[in-house]
């Protein structure tokens, strides 16, 4: 995968992300224009990014979704729900392609189905062009469906007298003395994939009245088709002058030939010739007529054989175009008499020496053998000069004029160097810059730049550029400032200011593990300091050396701490990372399940280690998704309760020292204690007697018991046994603890409560045999010492009572298999370490308790990995190894 | 060395233009928006601009007229979007741009025009 895919995945997911997260907002505030603003511009944008890519599915998605986002901006279309269901739906779509890429490092064929029916579900939200559209394209409805006009989507010679007679009238009618340019436009096979639409490059032809489109090959049958692959050859009848033909096809100049015809080549009278000529009398009169100069009488003889014709027949057509030369070109006797005489063969006149002069050919046209004109390639050169000349004649005296002016002129210069005309231009050129810099108006260049000749002349291509209203300020909606708007637009110096959000940097996780290891390891053989100063002082007997290595140790070990904490830091993240993917999830389930359900999220800035935040991803989403489930009611019975038809689902972070408390509320029915026990006694999670016996909020912590589900029916959303003992299960693993209070018709609340870090575990040191052992404090509940007296065996167990309840007591020697007993103190007491499991403390005899101490877990590596009796090693500060127990092994 | 600023909201396309600028030996830095873009062209004299239209806090047009108000060397700019908009494009030379292409912007047509503004090619 190269660098530039890389980054256009990883740009694309936040762009997608951003998406999801702005239409759940517009949601919320549907007539927020910013909004809708700032969400097209993201459409927008990752569409641009696509395009840069072969990946047309997903260019083609997001183009029907950027028009879509195009038209809610003009307010053409509303926003709607069932809107933002479509758009959501074709944002999967494209991530689940870069998905695709970032594994295959391509994208499959079979997409663009999915492709195309996305686009299409987005487009049929589009309004129909209305009549006000189609104008903005002139000639254009109607015109390009060849079908219609009698073009074959065939292969089909390209003829004049393919182009319909009413096109071609018109042309002439409207054609300026320049006559009119047939365009053929051919464009490349893989130009669909290089972001190219021919189709509305030739709609766009300045000065259109007709075109067509034929294939450029028979077409092959349905199976082989590649419908990727253009053979589109268009012909384009247009009455521009040639050029802002070149202008407006100025990348796809290859691709097009432009013949520049005389108006009256027009003239192919077509139709039934209903037998053959027949007209000898009309065309004596005719000509009479025409060579004494009686123009209205030629006129009347003509109209009067019109009104007597059928119009398919030849002769018509004949007298039709007549008609117009007469009324356009009344002067232009060899045009009538041509058409007049053909009337005696009815053959179509021989036109071809009316075809345009060459000596009037502008620059880039060249002169075929034939005579008919054909583009050749503009230079670069004067193309982007004829830009310059026209920006030099925008006069519209707003404040940037001067540097416009100015810029224009870098350009211009820039073209001198790049013809290698510096030298002897440069005096003109400086004194026409000067002159018009002192007036701040770019007439003097202008003019100038058109006195040069050979390779900087400018042709006088566009100098009216579409659109550029020379003179004309700008229009005021668009916002042109009059004083400069300096005042909403800051300008300091701080990064912050410039950067779009915060700076970040992706680094990959396992460079940050690294570090984090490095780290530890640091922090941890930092520790042999003093054990060395105290053999210094002891061993070697120099204290003064033993001094200095202890202030060292000082400096270190602050560092240390430092880089210990700045790590921790990086790897921080805020919990809304994970609280992101509500709003989405309550809206779609909620409305699948026809439950009205409002999210609130509160806390979002609250920061955890990433391996918590990751860990807390899918136990959230299941008591979420159980919460919609099981605890809102429907609407209806919301109401009948009394409570508002909609319920609020509250998701609440929160920093406690060393603790996130993460808090998941909602106002539904509430868990009823009784259905729990029912429901647990039928599925054997509990005896009778346990039945009877247990609490209502031992009841209700049930809920985690594996195999417990109290939905009526299985759902696709929950329901399917696996439940909250895997929620518990998940939250347990990153030493987190879960806690369930529910009111009956009030309502639930689920409180978890994780470390804040993983990368430190706190640990109880705990001696036998000799040994010295880490315990989790997490599942440590209390250290107490028992009388050996007080201790009961039971067949082959121990126990003892504590506080009133039996403790199942184990010995950790024999757990390990060491041979010796537990030790007593001098008390006759044995030292007991009472732990929870599950949920029943099991007391563990051990030898002597030590201190507890944060040390850096490292789980077992290689070999090791198979013992699962323990969670890991990790280094002490004297350089020894600690090993840490995994009770719920063990046990 | 010929230095050019390329401003668009879209790292993946600053990073390809990157791409064809660098290794026609230009010195290529970076902007994300029109703001940002006008603080880099008041410390630096650019030889060019690369401008995108839309992006957020200040658009391309913003960023020219922004630029051409002010008393600074005058470079040419380039604008480059996705749309070709008649309108668009007329708007972009009033602005102060000097050449409108329109996306995707193939990388031999990017530099042909680059060469041509900066003076560094014999056609």
């Amino acid at each position: 995968m190269t660098p530039l895919l890389a980054q256009f995945l990883s740009e694309a997911r936040d762009f997608l992300q951003g998406i999801g997260e702005k239409l759940m907002e517009l949601e919320r505030v549907p007539e927020d224009k910013d909004l809708i603003i700032e969400l097209f511009r993201l459409v927008h944008t990752l569409k641009g990014n696509t395009g840069l890519f072969d990946f047309p599915e997903m260019t083609r998605v997001l183009h029907a979704g950027e028009d879509l986002m195009d038209a809610i901006r003009d307010g053409r279309v509303s926003y709607s729900r069932d809107l933002a269901d479509r758009l959501l739906d074709a944002m999967d779509f494209i991530s689940t392609l870069c998905d695709e890429i970032t594994r295959n490092g391509l994208l499959g064929a079979t997409h663009a189905a999915d492709s195309a029916r996305l686009a299409d579900s987005l487009r049929q939200l589009l309004p129909l062009p209305g009549p006000a559209h189609p104008a903005a394209e002139p000639g254009a409805a109607g015109a390009i469906p060849a079908g219609q006009q009698g073009v074959p989507m065939a292969v089909q010679p390209w003829n004049l007298d393919a182009i319909p007679e009413p096109a071609r009238l018109e042309a002439y009618r409207r054609a300026g003395a320049e006559g009119v340019v047939l365009v053929r436009y051919v464009p490349g096979e893989g130009c669909f994939f290089q972001g190219e639409d021919p189709l509305f490059q030739a709609r766009q032809t300045p000065g259109w009245v007709w075109g067509g489109i034929a294939a450029r090959e028979p077409w092959p049958g349905l199976g082989e088709l590649d419908a990727y692959r253009s053979v589109l050859d268009f012909r384009i009848l247009t009455i521009a002058p040639p050029e802002p033909l070149l202008d407006h096809f100025r990348y796809v100049l290859d691709q097009v030939s432009l013949v520049p015809l005389q108006a009256e080549a027009l003239a192919l009278p077509q139709g039934d010739p209903n037998g053959g000529p027949v007209y000898e009398d009309f065309v004596g009169d005719a000509l009479g007529h025409l060579d004494a100069g009686r123009l209205p009488e030629l006129e009347r003889a003509v109209m009067a054989l019109l009104e007597l014709s059928n119009p398919d027949l030849w002769l018509a057509s004949a007298l039709r175009w007549l008609l117009a030369i007469l009324e356009k070109q009344p002067e232009h006797r060899q045009a009538l008499r041509s058409l007049i005489e053909s009337l005696k063969t009815l053959q179509p006149p021989d036109w071809s020496e009316l075809h345009r002069p060459s000596p009037a050919a502008p620059p880039g046209i060249g002169v075929l053998e034939n005579g008919t004109q054909v583009l050749e390639p503009a230079s670069a050169v004067q193309a982007l000069l004829a830009r310059q000349r026209a920006i030099l004649a925008i006069n519209d005296e707003t404040p940037w004029q001067r540097g416009r002016i100015r810029a224009a002129a870098a350009a211009i210069a820039g073209c001198l160097k790049a013809t290698g005309r510096e030298e002897h231009a440069l005096a003109g050129f400086e004194s026409a810059l000067a002159a018009s810099l002192a007036v701040n108006r770019g007439e003097a260049l202008g003019a100038w730049l058109d006195r040069q000749k050979g390779p900087m002349a400018v042709p006088q291509v566009a100098c009216t550029l579409a659109g550029a209203t020379p003179a004309g300020p700008e229009p005021p909606a668009e916002g042109a400032p009059g004083p400069l708007p300096t005042e909403d637009i800051r300008f300091g110096r701080r990064a912050e200011d410039s950067a779009g959000g915060p700076r970040s940097l992706k680094v990959d996780q396992a460079k940050i593990d690294r570090l984090m290891d490095l780290i530890g390891e640091m922090v941890v053989s930092k520790n042999a300091l003093p054990y060395l100063a105290g053999r210094a002082e002891t061993v070697f007997g120099v204290r003064e050396l033993s001094r200095e290595i202890k202030a060292q140790y000082a400096v270190i070990n602050r560092i240390a701490e430092e880089m210990q904490d700045a790590i921790m830091q990086v790897c921080m993240m805020p919990v809304s990372f994970v609280f992101q993917r509500f709003p989405r999830l309550v809206r779609d389930t909620s409305r699948k399940l026809g439950k009205d359900v409002n999210l609130v999220l509160a806390g979002e800035d609250t920061e955890a280690d990433k391996a918590i935040i990751e860990a807390l991803g899918d136990p959230l989403v299941h008591i979420v998704r159980n919460s919609l489930d099981h605890g809102f009611e429907l609407p209806e019975a919301r109401l009948a309760a009394g409570k508002p038809a909609a319920g609020t689902l509250t998701i609440r972070a929160s920093q406690e020292s060393d603790r996130v408390l993460i808090e998941i509320q909602d106002d539904g029915k509430g868990i009823d204690p009784l259905v729990i026990k029912r429901k647990a006694y039928e599925t054997g999670v509990i005896d009778e007697a346990t039945l009877d016996r247990i609490s209502d909020q031992e009841a209700l912590n049930l809920v985690f018991a594996p195999g417990l589900s109290t939905a009526a029916a299985v759902s696709d959303l929950s329901g399917r046994g696996v439940g909250m003992d895997v929620v518990r299960s998940a939250v347990e693993k990153v030493h987190g603890s879960i806690q369930l209070e529910s009111e009956l018709g009030r309502g639930t609340r689920i409180r978890l409560s994780l470390p804040l870090s993983m990368a430190v575990t706190n640990v109880m040191i705990i001696e036998t045999d000799g040994q010295i052992f880490g315990v989790p404090m997490d599942s440590v509940i209390e250290t107490v010492r028992v009388a050996r007296s007080r201790i009961r065996s039971i067949k082959n167990s121990q126990a003892t009572v504590l506080r009133g309840r039996i403790v199942a007591l184990k010995s950790l020697n024999r757990l390990l298999g060491l041979p010796s007993a537990a030790k007593v103190n001098a008390d006759d007491e044995l030292a007991v370490l009472v732990v929870r499991l599950g949920t029943e403390p099991v007391g563990i005899l051990v030898d002597h308790f030590r201190e507890t101490v944060d040390i850096i877990l490292k789980p077992m590596a290689g070999v090791l990995a198979g013992l699962p009796g323990y969670a890991g090693s990790a280094l002490m500060g004297d350089g020894s190894v600690l090993m840490v127990l995994n009770l719920k092994e063990i046990l | 060395m010929k230095r050019i600023l390329v401003i668009d909201d879209a790292a993946t396309v600053r990073m390809y233009h990157r791409n064809t600028l660098e290794a026609a030996g230009f010195e290529v830095h970076e902007a994300v928006n029109g703001i940002e873009a006008l603080e880099k062209a008041l410390q630096c004299a650019y030889d060019l601009y690369v401008v995108d239209i839309n992006m957020p806090k200040l658009d391309g047009y913003g960023f020219l007229r922004e630029l051409r108000s002010r008393d600074l060397p005058q470079a040419p700019a380039i604008m480059v979007s996705t749309e070709a908009e008649p309108d668009d494009e007329a708007r972009a030379f009033a602005a102060g741009a000097n050449l409108y292409l329109t996306k995707p912007v193939k990388p031999d047509q990017l530099l042909g025009q680059v060469q041509l503004l900066l003076g560094e090619v014999n056609p």
